[in-house]
């Protein structure tokens, strides 16, 4: 985490709504300015959790995806617009957030995550957000952040219903302890497929934003060893406990980087451009 | 027998929240899921009494099954 000496008075004019809560203070701001945080994905989840971090003046913000804007993204991903449809989603989120918050530098990638690019794109984070598209893509996250040791946050969202696990590797169980594998890509478990309502991502992706700023600032409790499940049709809060599974395949050997050569099944889903190899 | 079934996100579509169940004495969750017209893909986690079961496990009276979707959208 980059260190910030003082704050400017334009900043403490700027964030003076969040430097007067006891959890942020001048320490906690200073801590924000300095971090970076990595969003894997800049969609659904990830356009939220970008406007939640910028606002907020998280300083640095890297954002992974090689996806283009489609107008069918446009009622849910909130920071891409109408005039953006064709563009890379990083090209049209930098914009924004650079128009938003000066603060705030944007590291864009115009690719997508994959075994063998996941530790690059990961390196120096100190916090990350996983926001994509696709089980296996959530499970390459969940896998390299463990071994990197990362902390993170998983979210999934489908039509009204939600799901959210933040993890600190070492200390609190994993996606993996308690959903196993991958299961195989369903389109009627994606956003494409089922249907989506814009408040479940936007929803999941501000919780995942306020995720990482707790885990920056040190303050609070994170989303840790239960599984918080969200169904906004009938606005049901649910809580999974996930027991501990001595044998998971990332948090039992942690050093070993297996998710190099696991098998994540043949593809992930990218909505509307058919199947990405991992 | 009855046991108690929950089905929790996406599952809850076209089906219920929470609904006693009436099946075959120690037939298995593969069963339930069959009658739910869930498939077993489909399934992220089973929660049997709370704890982890599989599509193999044999329920008894009373039981509450719990079914989970892995959310895989983003």
């Amino acid at each position: 985490m980059r260190r910030i000496e003082a704050l400017t008075e334009t900043q403490i004019d700027r964030y003076s709504r969040q430097i007067l809560l006891a959890q942020v203070g001048g320490t906690g701001m200073k801590k924000l300015l300095g971090a970076r945080v990595t969003i894997v994905g800049a969609g659904g989840l990830g356009c939220p959790a970008a406007q939640v971090l910028a606002s907020a003046g998280v300083g640095t913000i890297r954002i992974i995806d090689g996806d283009r804007v489609e107008l069918s993204n446009l009622p849910r991903q909130f920071l891409h617009h109408t005039k953006d449809v064709g563009r890379f989603k990083v090209d049209s989120i930098k914009e924004k957030i650079e128009a938003m918050n000066p603060d705030v530098t944007v590291e864009e990638v115009r690719m997508f995550a994959n075994q063998a690019n996941i530790d690059d794109l990961l390196a120096g984070s100190d916090y990350v957000i996983e926001a994509c598209d696709g089980q296996a893509a959530k499970f390459l996250v969940n896998d390299a952040c463990i071994h990197l040791g990362i902390s993170f946050t998983i979210a999934g969202v489908v039509q009204f219903y939600g799901q959210i696990l933040s993890v600190v590797p070492g200390r609190t169980r994993c996606l993996r302890c308690l959903f196993r594998e991958p299961a195989p890509e369903d389109p009627q478990n994606s956003c494409s497929g089922a249907g989506v309502m814009g408040a479940a991502p936007g929803m999941a992706g501000m919780i995942q934003a306020n995720e990482a700023i707790k885990s920056i600032i040190g303050a609070g409790a994170l989303q840790t060893d239960k599984l918080l499940i969200f169904n906004l049709i009938d606005c049901s809060f649910d809580f999974l406990d996930i027991a501990a599974l001595p044998k998971c395949a990332a948090c039992a050997q942690p050093q070993e980087p297996f998710y190099k050569t696991f098998d994540y099944g043949a593809c992930v889903t990218v909505c509307h451009l058919g199947p990405h190899k991992l | 027998m009855n046991i108690t079934v929950k089905l929790f996100a996406s599952f809850r579509t076209g089906r219920f929240g929470e609904k006693n169940f009436d099946c075959p004495e120690a037939c298995r969750i593969s069963y339930v899921l069959q009658e739910l017209g869930i498939s077993e893909s489909e399934v992220g986690v089973l929660l049997v009494n709370g704890r982890h079961g599989d599509v193999d496990y044999s329920l008894a009276p009373d039981d509450t099954l719990s079914i989970f979707p892995l959310i895989g959208g983003g």
